[in-house]
């Protein structure tokens, strides 16, 4: 990792360390995970029917914390493939995400769940990648054709999000977001990126926009 | 949500390949004045021959400016090369060998691959050409380079 990133992860553990542990003398009358949300996100499910180049499946569990603050995982796993008339390879990763969810607004009842929220997650994905084969197309000399050794590695990415969760029945909620993700490992990414990471998104990309439509079930006491 | 499913699907359709995958060696042709002093020569008509069967060529016309494509499946390329190309059917050509280590490298998912070179020496015949150096050995996509200098034979 270099320098600069991990000066942003320090940056980074600097803002959620004080949020998370601040929260435990502040709020001590607060009940901590006593509500939980789980969900899968629609979006990706119908973005899968929609293309062949790549499927995700993206599942996410949120539980309270604090007032204001919701501690956030999202996992999942997803396969991809680039196939031209220069290279053809298939990869395959599962990730998932920590990190927290700030709400803006007060409750306004016992038990409401709805609000708007910025996020701060970090991101780790496993990625396997199998063997290339490539053409390099050359009418002077000859056309060129081999095959890339399959690799497997690890990327890291930090994501800043904002939107809303609210709830459209009993223990049922709807959750839109948008990320911007940026990743911190991007050189061990960079060569033969996957068309897509699950979790991540374009892998040619150091830094992409996301977005998730979660349906999510609740469980648990509301405080 | 069916607006980004939509901008989605348009970012994943425009990945078409720009990049072009064969790599040039980017060359200047130089002569010594009286003083020893080596300096940028403009040919009128130069032409160097290349390829399978030598079938390809790259011509010079007032520059002191060439590129030329190696090859991407063995580590030397044969280049001829004449001075004028109006006697190409009269004149015997120069030869040139470049050595080459060659490294694939990745463009993107878009291109595949591309073959840098890293030139380790050259030879060449003395028929109008003088010398030949190799001024930076590492050839890749940079396209403002200058790989080599020939000095022509004054």
């Amino acid at each position: 990792m270099s320098l600069k990133n991990k000066w942003i992860l320090c940056c980074v553990l600097i803002y959620i360390v004080p949020q998370v542990c601040i929260g435990q003398t502040k709020d001590s009358m607060y009940k901590k995970f006593t509500y939980a949300r789980i969900g899968v996100d629609m979006a990706k499910l119908v973005a899968n029917v929609m293309q062949n180049q790549y499927a995700t499946y993206e599942f996410m569990i949120d539980a309270n914390f604090k007032k204001d603050i919701n501690i956030v995982s999202d996992f999942g796993f997803g396969h991809s493939s680039v196939k031209n008339s220069f290279i053809e390879y298939a990869s395959r990763n599962y990730f998932t995400t920590f990190g927290i969810d700030k709400t803006f607004f007060n409750k306004e009842y016992f038990g409401d769940m709805d609000n708007v929220f910025v996020s701060l997650r970090y991101g780790f994905a496993h990625v396997k990648r199998q063997d290339a084969t490539y053409a390099i197309q050359d009418p002077i000399w000859g056309n060129v054709q081999g095959v890339y050794p399959s690799t497997s590695f690890n990327a890291h990415w930090l994501e800043f999000g904002s939107g809303f969760k609210m709830q459209v029945y009993h223990h049922i909620f709807l959750g839109w977001n948008i990320r911007f993700k940026t990743l911190i490992n991007p050189k061990k990414v960079q060569n033969l990126a996957p068309a897509y990471i699950s979790g991540y998104g374009n892998g040619n990309k150091n830094t992409v926009f996301g977005y998730n439509m979660f349906l999510l079930y609740g469980f648990g006491k509301r405080n | 949500m069916f607006a980004f499913l939509l901008f989605e699907m348009a970012c994943k359709q425009s990945q078409i390949c720009l990049v072009p995958q064969l790599i040039t060696i980017q060359g200047v042709y130089v002569s010594q004045d009286t003083s020893s002093t080596i300096k940028d020569t403009v040919l009128d008509n130069a032409i160097w021959l290349f390829g399978k069967d030598s079938l390809f060529y790259t011509q010079s016309r007032n520059t002191p400016y060439f590129s030329i494509v190696p090859s991407q499946i063995q580590d030397s390329s044969v280049f001829y090369f004449y001075i004028d190309s109006t006697t190409i059917q009269t004149s015997i050509p120069d030869t040139i060998t470049l050595y080459s280590q060659r490294n694939l490298h990745f463009i993107s998912s878009a291109c595949g691959f591309q073959t840098y070179h890293e030139l380790q020496a050259v030879k060449y015949s003395t028929l109008t050409i003088d010398s030949i150096y190799i001024s930076d050995p590492n050839v890749d996509n940079q396209i403002n380079k200058k790989h080599l200098q020939v000095v022509i034979k004054k």
